[in-house]
């Protein structure tokens, strides 16, 4: 039998143990809350806190030249809080599972896979509060008559589906990855918090692509460079789209202190959004083979 | 019971091989892979040769007892019957069961592995069954019959998180669930030395009951009395290999022999 054959064959028997997965992803829910009577109210405290806070600090207290400004940054942070939970919590979802692992057979890769889904569960109740918060805000628009602010999302919100789920692809594909060698090296999970913290400054949430394009602190050379590396990166495409998707360009500072003003929230150009989508594939599928190549392995480590 | 007329095999196990390699670095992980680049050592492995050309065929309804010193193979062979494993070399079938090729197999090696403390006793019943391969449907009908056999004390114990089990009241729910699933065959690995004597004799009546159902049963244990109780043949493993394979009471008279034990 060819790869692509072997390929096949585990993908059916996953599919096999669809609702072990399903009961997976409701056990990773149950025990994330400890059974406790608020129950999915925690789940929505979260995001409601966090939209409340942002609102404070950057349309109320920062007196920044951006109308709703909170709402450029919740379109991408929610997203973010995907990304980093669902790839922190994929660390270690196989190596805790090894007394379980040892002793009976199933499809390993449900274990990552599931906490993927179960991060997923969480983000679209997190969209749902965006999406109040974005009605709140349109209809003040519209009765406001506000010059700056259309009364209607742009109509690429009709793509948000495409993005929620190259966004899991991305995230189950990086799932799989650490998920395995998490197992023979344990380090992985520490690094992955490491760099996660870093990349949270390299991708625009607080900031907007735009402003690092026109940036005057870099060479219009160098600024060229970096912007196309921004691009390049899926989960700056990504975040950047949840935003242009959901909330109209304007104009803004180019930076603090400066009077300048340009267009932000343009979103990314077609071409790298179709690229970043073939990555966010490529991320999963050649996970789940790296994953299966080290499955049978997981319980001879001594 | 040794059946006289001959039957489809339970499990077929053809030549099986399987070695591990145990690295030694002075740390685990990148740190300890790093380090050791650094040194210039090369990274020491160390080949353990657990199973060197086992084969093994047992027929359905069969009550088999492997036995052997520590590091025998004995857990060995037990996980690549349980799947968990997979051989160098060689191939297992299952040409008894139902679907050859999904055999139901009831591991009760360390009973609640798959427990998770934080949820309530009820709450892992149904997940338990469902990671041997049940639907919530055929677990919910299966709930009372559990409960029974796990036989707690008040039944307020089966909505509280089994992380304030007992140790006694966690094996006696992991064992209910693992014997209500409905096996083909169960591998069963020094369980029935846990849980309070009267608990011992509900689960050695169980499996009375399974070898009259006619299910295939696989047990390891050091305890011979046990083995000659549970099993009507035993297998003995010694240096990786089958050392003897016959009626339970000659190959302990033999092991015990090489062992240079009395009976």
């Amino acid at each position: 039998m060819g790869s692509a054959g072997t390929f096949l064959a585990e993908v059916r028997e996953a599919w096999r143990y669809r609702e072990l997965l399903n009961n997976l992803v409701d056990r990773e829910l149950q025990v994330r809350y400890k059974n406790s009577i608020l129950g999915v109210i925690w789940s929505l405290a979260n995001p409601l806190v966090r939209a409340l806070i942002l609102w404070l600090v950057f349309d109320k207290i920062l007196p920044l030249k951006v109308s709703n400004y909170s709402a450029y940054v919740l379109a991408s942070f929610f997203p973010w809080t995907y990304f980093l939970t669902g790839i922190l919590d994929a660390g270690e979802s196989v190596s805790r599972q090894m007394a379980l692992v040892k002793k009976v057979y199933f499809p390993r890769e449900l274990l990552p896979l599931a906490t993927t889904i179960a991060n997923l569960r969480h983000f679209l109740l997190s969209l749902g509060v965006l999406a109040l918060y974005l009605i709140g805000l349109y209809a003040f628009a519209a009765l406001d008559n506000d010059p700056r602010t259309p009364s209607l999302p742009p109509a690429t919100i009709f793509l948000l589906p495409v993005l929620v789920l190259m966004q899991t692809l991305l995230i189950g594909g990086i799932a799989l990855y650490i998920s395995a060698l998490n197992v023979f090296f344990e380090d992985v999970k520490f690094l992955m918090a490491v760099l996660l913290d870093l990349l949270f400054y390299a991708v625009p949430i607080i900031y907007f692509l735009e402003q690092v394009h026109y940036t005057t602190a870099l060479s219009p050379g160098v600024r060229g460079i970096v912007h196309h590396l921004f691009l390049l990166n899926p989960i700056t495409v990504i975040l950047v789209s949840y935003r242009s998707f959901l909330l109209p360009a304007q104009r803004a500072p180019l930076g603090p202190g400066s009077d300048a003003e340009i267009w932000v929230n343009l979103g990314v150009p077609w071409p790298y959004f179709w690229l970043a989508f073939a990555v966010c594939i490529f991320v999963f599928l050649s996970g789940y083979a790296f994953f299966n190549r080290r499955k049978w392995r997981f319980v001879e480590r001594q | 019971m040794v059946s006289s007329s001959p039957r489809a095999n339970a499990i077929e196990a053809r030549n099986l091989f399987k070695e591990f390699r145990i690295v030694r670095h002075g740390y685990a992980g990148i740190k300890g892979r790093i380090g050791a680049i650094l040194r210039g050592i090369k990274p020491q492995e160390d080949i353990v040769r657990a199973l060197d050309d086992v084969s093994l065929t047992i027929a359905a309804g069969e009550s088999v007892a492997l036995i052997g010193r520590n590091g025998s193979g004995k857990s060995t062979l037990l996980s690549l019957l349980a799947h968990v494993m997979l051989p160098d070399r060689g191939a297992i079938t299952f040409p008894a069961s139902a679907d050859p090729a999904h055999p139901r197999i009831a591991p009760l090696l360390e009973v609640g592995a798959g427990f998770h403390p934080d949820l309530t006793g009820n709450q892992n019943i149904l997940f338990n069954g469902s990671i041997l391969g049940l639907t919530r449907t055929q677990m919910e009908a299966r709930m009372e019959a559990i409960r029974a056999f796990a036989d707690f004390e008040e039944t307020a114990y089966y909505e509280a998180p089994v992380r304030t089990y007992s140790s006694g009241m966690f094996v006696r729910l992991g064992f209910a669930v693992a014997v209500h699933t409905d096996p083909e065959i169960i591998l069963v690995d020094e369980t029935l030395a846990v849980g309070d004597e009267s608990f011992q004799e509900k689960c050695y009546a169980k499996i009375a009951e399974f070898q009259r159902e006619g299910r295939t049963i696989i047990f390891v244990s050091h305890d011979m009395d046990a083995v000659r109780r549970v099993a009507t043949r035993a297998v003995w493993l010694g240096e990786s290999r089958i050392r003897a394979d016959g009626p339970a009471p000659s190959v302990i008279h033999e092991y015990h022999a090489a062992l240079g034990l009395p009976d």
